[in-house]
């Protein structure tokens, strides 16, 4: 068997960043329309997250979308840059 | 000679036991005795035909400022409720210093959706500091009873002033909280409640949300001392995160002898794991003899909204989404141009927007005394001879936008996932949120909603499982004692019913804020099918009206 060092290693690639691979509207807590968006990681794993309407509203606007259909494909990042469109709030 | 006996009722004693015949006897505002009574009373009450059960326990409500002018919490009473639990979500109106007021009373409207009137001094005389006094304020004009919780930001208020919204806090800081936590607790406070979700009038986190772990800490010890409670608010909108505060939870109530809270859970199509993957969490940290109660509420979650202002509402559709993004003129424009209009129409579907928008309810306009309100756009659209979506079209323009729509049960609406889920013995039957979102939404009837669907509806729950849920249950998580049971010794709330019909009546709007020009606007519930409610023994509420019983007490104290 051959020792780890002497075997043919792969060409270090990037990792994927997070995406969005689907996304839908539900009722919230408090009456309003909520967001529902289902992120794949870079291992793989399918997690839903939830924002609110602000929130959500400008997520679609950060990534130019009109439909929530489009957000599939959308990189997690641009939920980055909505969070920080929406005045004051941290959540 | 007793004061009031029950007669002939179906007693469903709180305890899950099977219901029977028999009677109630009520003396100096105690049960005195259950079964065969003999003797007599100053009343007499005939019961033949109805339930006869301990009181309801409301464990998640808002009415802090209400009790100030409605001692019944009205329409809580008349549901059945002669228990809530104010102070939820970190906030109370005490312990309050005088110049954090302003801070408070923001945080409060962003959350109860009270108008700021309400607090100006027209409704109510600020007369307290302490959580003591704002007990003594309240008491008198009590008709129902009050466990309240002590809100963490307020405490944070006291100790830190405006760095309670700008830093964590020192080891002297966290040392005063404590000692003004134990001054609460030993003035009636049930507990402590906490929140890592919400946000002040200026969408900035409340002060709990910028406490380090050690302070929670801290004062979960203090709760340890006296055996009392810690309510949260998780961060539910992301359901890993809710997991480690289950774990979080866990950990405290075992490290401190104490029960813990967290609410709310619900059920939702859009992310059908998250209720599977809390509740096998609870379910493990339970077995390890943590006490971690989700609470889980028995409504339907509904979504509001007008044209006014942008909602995700119409975020499915690119057509509808384009337009309702628009500035207002130009949105009218859209709306009114007939080019413009004709592609809105069109792209609600070749049905007309009936299945789409057909069921949506029309709420509110500003003109209160529209006939339009509370019937369905489709309803509309047939009496005008239009499609749906021309309705729809046509009633915001009459209203200037300001027409409000209610698309009615859009989660946690499948009973036979929410129908074992309030079975669950693990689970917390609460979150009504009541006194709260009152602009928005009722927050009042979910008990009768219990019957009504998960007993009669679907058997879910048998009537003795559902009244265990909603009153001994409940009394023993929050160790409120001699309450929750028809047992002799327990305290006389009794909630007489129809088991046939008990149910939450329609939603319909009420202008009853005091202080506030035409009363404001809230959404209530009427009761349905509740006859009589004792609390202490006295009657409160009875055919279809409220008494002047002020009986109820601070259930902790």
């Amino acid at each position: 068997m051959a020792t780890p060092s002497l075997v043919a290693q792969p060409a270090p690639t990037r990792m994927p960043e997070p995406v969005i691979v689907g996304a839908s509207i539900a009722g919230g807590h408090d009456g309003a329309a909520e967001l529902i968006v289902q992120v794949r990681f870079e291992n793989g794993v399918v997690r839903d997250v939830a924002m609110e309407n602000d929130t959500g509203l400008a997520l679609m606007s950060v990534c130019g979308v009109h439909s929530i259909e489009e957000l599939a494909g959308q990189p997690w990042q641009r939920f980055l840059e909505a969070v920080g469109q929406v005045p004051a709030k941290s959540s | 000679m007793f004061d009031v006996i029950i007669r002939g009722g179906s007693i469903v004693d709180g305890s899950g036991a099977p219901s029977f015949i028999g009677d109630v006897a009520i003396k100096d505002g105690r049960i005195a005795e259950v079964g065969k009574v003999d003797g007599a009373a100053a009343r007499e009450i005939n019961a033949a035909g109805r339930v006869v059960a301990p009181g309801f326990i409301d464990p998640h409500t808002h009415f802090d400022a209400q009790l100030l002018w409605d001692g019944a919490a009205k329409p809580a009473l008349e549901h059945g409720i002669t228990t809530i639990v104010p102070g939820n979500c970190s906030l109370s109106l005490a312990p309050l210093k005088v110049e954090h007021r302003e801070a408070l009373t923001g945080m409060f409207r962003q959350i109860e959706e009270l108008p700021p009137e309400v607090f100006d001094g027209s409704a109510f005389d600020w007369t307290w500091e302490s959580f003591d006094d704002y007990l003594k304020a309240i008491r008198e004009g009590l008709s129902v009873n009050v466990a309240p919780l002590v809100g963490h930001s307020v405490i944070r208020l006291w100790v830190m002033g405006d760095a309670a919204q700008q830093r964590a806090a020192n080891p002297q800081e966290i040392q005063g909280m404590c000692e003004l936590l134990r001054e609460c607790l030993q003035a009636g406070a049930v507990g402590l409640s906490t929140s890592y979700v919400d946000v002040d009038q200026n969408l900035y986190p409340v002060p709990s949300r910028w406490a380090h772990f050690e302070e929670l800490d801290a004062l979960a010890a203090v709760l340890g001392e006296y055996g009392r409670v810690l309510q949260v608010v998780p961060e539910f909108y992301a359901t890993d995160i809710t997991l480690a505060r289950v774990d979080q939870l866990a950990e405290l109530s075992l490290k401190h002898d104490i029960p813990t809270t967290f609410s709310p859970l619900f059920d939702n199509a859009a992310t059908p794991d998250n209720v599977p993957r809390v509740m096998a969490r609870v379910h493990e940290q339970m077995a390890r003899g943590a006490r971690v109660w989700p609470q889980v509420q028995t409504r339907p979650i509904d979504i509001s909204f007008s044209f006014e202002l942008p909602s995700l509402f119409f975020a499915a559709n690119p057509t509808w989404y384009t337009v309702m993004r628009l500035p207002y003129a130009e949105r009218t424009t859209a709306f009114t141009d007939p080019d413009q209009r004709a592609k809105l129409v069109a792209a609600a579907g070749p049905d007309g927007g009936a299945s789409w928008l057909g069921s949506l309810i029309l709420r509110h306009v500003p003109d209160a005394a529209s006939k339009l309100v509370g019937q369905s756009v489709a309803q509309i659209a047939s009496e005008r001879g239009v499609s749906p979506v021309e309705a729809l079209i046509d009633v915001s323009l009459e209203h200037d936008f300001k027409a409000h729509f209610l698309a009615e049960s859009v989660g946690h609406d499948v009973n036979s996932r929410v129908g074992p889920l309030l079975a669950d013995d693990n689970v917390h039957i609460g979150a009504s949120d009541g006194g709260a979102h009152i602009a928005s939404f009722s927050t009042y009837g979910d008990t009768g909603y219990l019957f009504s669907e998960f007993v009669r509806a679907t058997g879910e729950l048998s009537l003795e499982h559902a009244v265990r849920k909603i009153t001994s249950d409940t009394a023993r998580i929050w160790g409120i004692p001699e309450r929750g049971e028809l047992a002799p010794g327990f305290a006389a709330d009794v909630v007489i019913f129809d088991a046939d019909t008990i149910a939450r009546g329609p939603e319909r709007m009420a202008h009853d804020l005091p202080g506030v020009a035409e009363g404001g606007l809230r959404y209530v519930r009427d009761s349905v099918g509740v006859e009589t409610v004792l609390v202490n023994g006295a009657v409160a509420f009875e055919s279809g009206a409220y008494t002047d019983a002020h009986s109820g007490q601070v259930a902790v104290a």
